[in-house]
């Protein structure tokens, strides 16, 4: 297929501002996975874009249709812009099988994409300048700087307030009784989640809306427990927030914001691993609050953390996204993982080649890695685990749990394919929250099985 | 000496069960507190204690057996991922297709992907996991008179088929043995059965049946007596055989025909389909004084209503012996359209051969139209002749490619069906052909503008890409 002509694209971008978007994605550390096919009729690859998963993108050169993972309401995205551009600058792009998800989107795809017509103007690439950087105002900056001081001070006395209101709640809760608590664990759970909204505590309340899910996925035996446990996680949090002067960063990231990806990449102090990385699963789930976080698990066959989350959270209302990662894939990457005492979650830097590793041994026991995480951050909800050589057994209630040489765990029933009842697992990946788990993935005789539920 | 810590964590978690104020304690952890403080420390203390210190202790576990080793190989692990977007694919039994078509090319669909439904009729191959995905534990014991009782159902009547199909005497000496207590409605599938290898040393136990206590067993039998040229004399096949009349046609070569009288009212013809389900073509051919062969040679299909048609069809094919049932569709295949209407009962009577021929002379009449009649006469990968023809159906596919291709807006609801009568054709076509002529008909949608990432191409890709061991 030959070049893109630069006016094809133009008249594809929806504006200019796009068209000026794009030709800043055209770094070569932004995209990788870039492939074509054998008709070159397609092209396609993966961005890194501000999320934490890459944004996943395909081109139809033949009628400049485009797919792209992104939430951009725009068509074509300014990455499809970018891709076009890389296609037409004779940027080169590997020969490759046609991957399933371009399959999947040309089934989709009802017939040739219209290019939406410009609102104002025609863009033009010609037009694209560097933005001339403004010029510092002491005053104005001294005045946004004030205004920044006044916004956090009012954030930390509302976030005060609204912790010491949590632990009142609570305090309610223990004496007027928790079965009557878990009896309309929903209701009030919503409540005060709402009321930890107004005290600018969106983490926290999420965390609290999504508590009466997490229990009643348990057995009815083992629900006041994890109700006990999660209350006092609660009250750790509240008092290890203390005034607010110094919080932790990881605290800060559960109880109210998380960094944006630019002030973390700036970050010197920030964990970096350049590592060989493996997808363990991926997950996408909507909230009670209307977002979808879509998660990655990656297996580390590195040195460094044993497991990293690239996590990313979007409108429901923007339509389901595909995954960014094929389940099993390997790759080689920097990460850079958020401040914590237990690193976990992250954002990819850049890829690159980090050869090619077997896993490392798992620990005989598992929970080692979740008393180790506990240790450093008693209030996380979840910890990936690595599991040693086990099985997967029944109960007679029709519970289901992995059984390893030094331990039993409960896993969530819903999640395990018949195939895993019926081979040892070699090695597997589980989510444990102190009290079921989640099965990620396995290794077994039969090769590398997948939990989907 | 402190008081210890998990004695007052245990009392404290009864006590916040049912609600009620805190209790002074001297434990250094909450000396000197007020209730309220106190319960807020030790709730965080218990927390951590409970999720790290007292992890959910398992109940008794069954561990289920390993899955039993089948006799083909998996899919190469190159081929699953496709294999598995097939399987998304729920409409129509795909899934049972796909297996059907990779076991006829020597492989199974690796269990990760999909695990074969325990009752699904599937080939030979997948029973060890259908089995264990019913929950069976260990490989089923060998069918015999001292095991006829301790098989399931299904197990039971799986081994009975390919014991017929193997050795019908020894298969006719368990069912001689063990028919009479069986429920009705599995007597009625063994007798079924015997239709597989049936030969006249089954006349005697066939005819002993016809004392069963189920109408349906009594009937199947007789069905299968008459296959053995055996006539019923049934009650019916008097008022039947006054429907049909044996004359003469022709001016100069006069010769005898077989038709249905003239002037047959509206009343007697529904009478008439109604009949032919329950009686032979023995004892229909005996009541008109004609042989079964010789029915079949003088019979005139042409004119003659199609539910009646139909209804003879069926006949015929429950009832007639071999010879008898190739002859009859040789006739009838100069009747296109009740040919057409027939074929699905008559197939299963077929040799081999002539089922071939029938699926050729299929292809001939309709083109590729007839791509689903073939996959559901057939069954998945038909013979080379088959696969060829289709193949050759190919100038018919670029056009239905080109026409699925129109953008003219007042053509696109045309276009619209003509895709989705492409995606049909290409799909079914997958299922069908040998893998060269799967790549040669890749070759021409390619060629005529379908992408070759296009999933309506799959199945093809599939079939082309699976070799064969």
């Amino acid at each position: 297929m030959a070049a893109l002509r630069q006016e094809t694209i133009e008249a594809a971008a929806p504006d200019q501002a796009s068209l000026a978007a794009a030709v800043k994605l055209l770094k070569p550390s932004l995209w990788s996975n870039l492939g074509e096919s054998s008709d070159g009729r397609l092209v396609w690859g993966d961005c890194q874009g501000s999320g934490a998963n890459p944004y996943r993108l395909a081109v139809d050169l033949v009628d400049i249709g485009s797919k792209c993972t992104c939430p951009s309401r725009k068509f074509p995205c300014k990455h499809a812009l970018a891709l076009m551009l890389m296609q037409s600058q004779g940027q080169a792009f590997p020969g490759a099988d046609v991957p399933p998800w371009v399959v999947e989107w040309m089934g989709r795809r009802k017939g040739g994409a219209i290019a939406a017509a410009p609102a104002d103007g025609k863009p033009s690439l010609a037009a694209v300048v560097e933005e001339p950087k403004a010029e510092l105002d002491p005053k104005a900056e001294a005045r946004r700087e004030a205004q920044r001081a006044k916004r956090e001070a009012e954030t930390g006395a509302a976030i005060r307030a609204g912790l010491a209101d949590l632990e009142g709640w609570i305090s309610d809760q223990l004496r007027s009784g928790l079965s009557g608590l878990l009896a309309n664990l929903p209701a009030r759970c919503r409540q005060v989640a709402a009321r930890m909204v107004d005290a600018r505590m969106g983490a926290l309340a999420a965390r609290i809306d999504e508590l009466p899910a997490r229990i009643q996925a348990l057995p009815a035996a083992r629900r006041v427990d994890a109700l006990i446990a999660e209350l006092g996680n609660l009250v750790l949090m509240s008092r290890a927030w203390g005034d607010g002067s110094a919080p932790d960063p990881g605290l800060r990231r559960q109880i109210a914001t998380t960094e944006a990806r630019d002030a973390l990449l700036a970050d010197p102090s920030a964990l970096r691993v350049t590592a060989l990385w493996s997808v363990c699963a991926t997950r996408e789930v909507t909230r009670r609050d209307g977002l979808v976080a879509q998660s990655t698990w990656l297996a580390n066959r590195s040195e460094g953390p044993a497991f990293a989350l690239l996590q990313d959270f979007f409108p429901a209302s923007a339509g389901r996204r595909s995954a960014a990662f094929v389940e099993g894939e390997v790759f080689g990457a920097e990460l850079v993982f958020y401040p914590s005492g237990y690193p976990l979650r992250a954002q990819i830097v850049h890829r690159c080649d980090a050869g090619s590793l077997a896993m490392p041994p798992a620990p005989q026991d598992p929970l080692e890695a979740y008393a180790a995480a506990l240790g450093r951050e008693p209030w996380v909800t979840e910890v990936p685990l690595m599991l040693p050589e086990g099985r997967l057994a029944e109960a007679e209630d029709g519970a289901i749990w992995w059984q390893g040489s030094a331990r039993a765990l409960p896993v969530l029933a819903a999640d395990v394919p018949a195939v895993a009842l019926g081979l040892p697992l070699l090695r597997a990946a589980m989510i444990w929250d102190g009290h079921l788990g989640q099965m990620l993935e396995a290794e077994t005789p039969l090769g590398r099985i997948g939990f989907h539920g | 000496m402190a008081e210890p810590l998990i004695p007052i964590l245990m009392a404290a978690r009864s006590r916040w069960m049912i609600g009620g104020d805190g209790v002074a304690h001297e434990h250094p952890l909450v000396a000197g507190l007020s209730s309220a403080e106190a319960d807020l420390r030790l709730l965080a203390v218990a927390g951590q204690y409970q999720r790290f210190a007292q992890p959910p202790q398992p109940p008794v576990l069954n561990l289920r057996q390993d899955l039993p080793v089948l006799s083909l190989p998996f899919l190469p692990d190159a081929m699953r991922p496709l294999a598995r977007r097939l399987l998304q694919d729920k409409a129509d039994r795909a899934p049972l297709w796909l297996a059907i078509f990779a076991a006829k090319r020597g492989h199974v669909l690796h269990p990760a992907d999909w695990m074969p439904p325990p009752n699904a009729d599937l080939p030979e191959v997948y029973r060890p996991l259908q089995a264990w995905a019913a929950g069976q534990t260990g490989p089923a014991a060998q069918l015999s008179s001292e095991t006829w009782l301790g098989l399931t159902k299904t197990e039971r009547l799986a081994q009975f088929s390919a014991l017929r199909q193997a050795d019908p005497a020894a298969a006719l000496a368990l069912l001689t043995e063990h028919l009479a207590p069986c429920p009705a409605e599995e007597r009625l599938v063994l007798v079924e059965l015997l239709a597989t290898g049936l030969t006249a040393d089954d006349t005697a136990f066939l005819q002993g049946l016809g004392a069963d206590r189920s109408e349906k067993v009594r009937k199947a039998a007789a069905h299968l007596l008459a296959r053995l040229g055996q006539s019923d004399a049934h009650p019916l096949a008097a008022e039947a055989a006054a429907m049909f009349e044996v004359a003469t046609e022709g001016l100069i070569r006069r010769r005898k025909v077989l038709r249905l009288i003239a002037k047959a009212k509206d009343g007697q013809i529904r009478s008439l389909v109604q009949n032919l389900p329950e009686i032979s073509l023995p004892s229909l051919a005996e009541a008109l004084g004609l042989g079964p062969a010789e029915f079949v040679e003088l019979w005139q299909p042409d004119k003659v209503p199609q539910p009646v048609q139909y209804a003879l069809s069926s006949m015929i094919a429950r009832t007639a012996m071999g010879p008898e049932v190739a002859a009859y569709w040789q006739k009838l295949m100069a009747e296109p359209e009740t040919a057409r209407v027939s074929l699905p009962q008559i197939f299963p009577r077929l040799t081999s051969d002539d089922q071939e021929t029938a699926c050729l002379w299929l292809v001939a009449q309709s083109g590729l139209a007839a791509c689903s009649d073939i996959l559901s006469l057939m069954g998945a990968a038909v013979p080379a002749p088959v696969s060829a023809a289709l193949t050759a159906q190919r100038k018919a596919l670029v056009d239905l490619v080109k026409l699925s291709q129109v953008t003219a807006p007042e053509k696109a609801a045309n276009a619209r069906a003509d895709r989705d009568r492409l995606a049909n054709v290409l799909s079914t076509l997958g299922l069908l052909l040998t893998a060269s002529d799967a790549a040669l008909v890749l070759q021409s949608v390619t060629g005529a503008g379908v992408h070759p990432a296009d999933p309506m191409l799959d199945r093809l890709s599939f079939n082309a890409a699976l070799k064969g061991t």
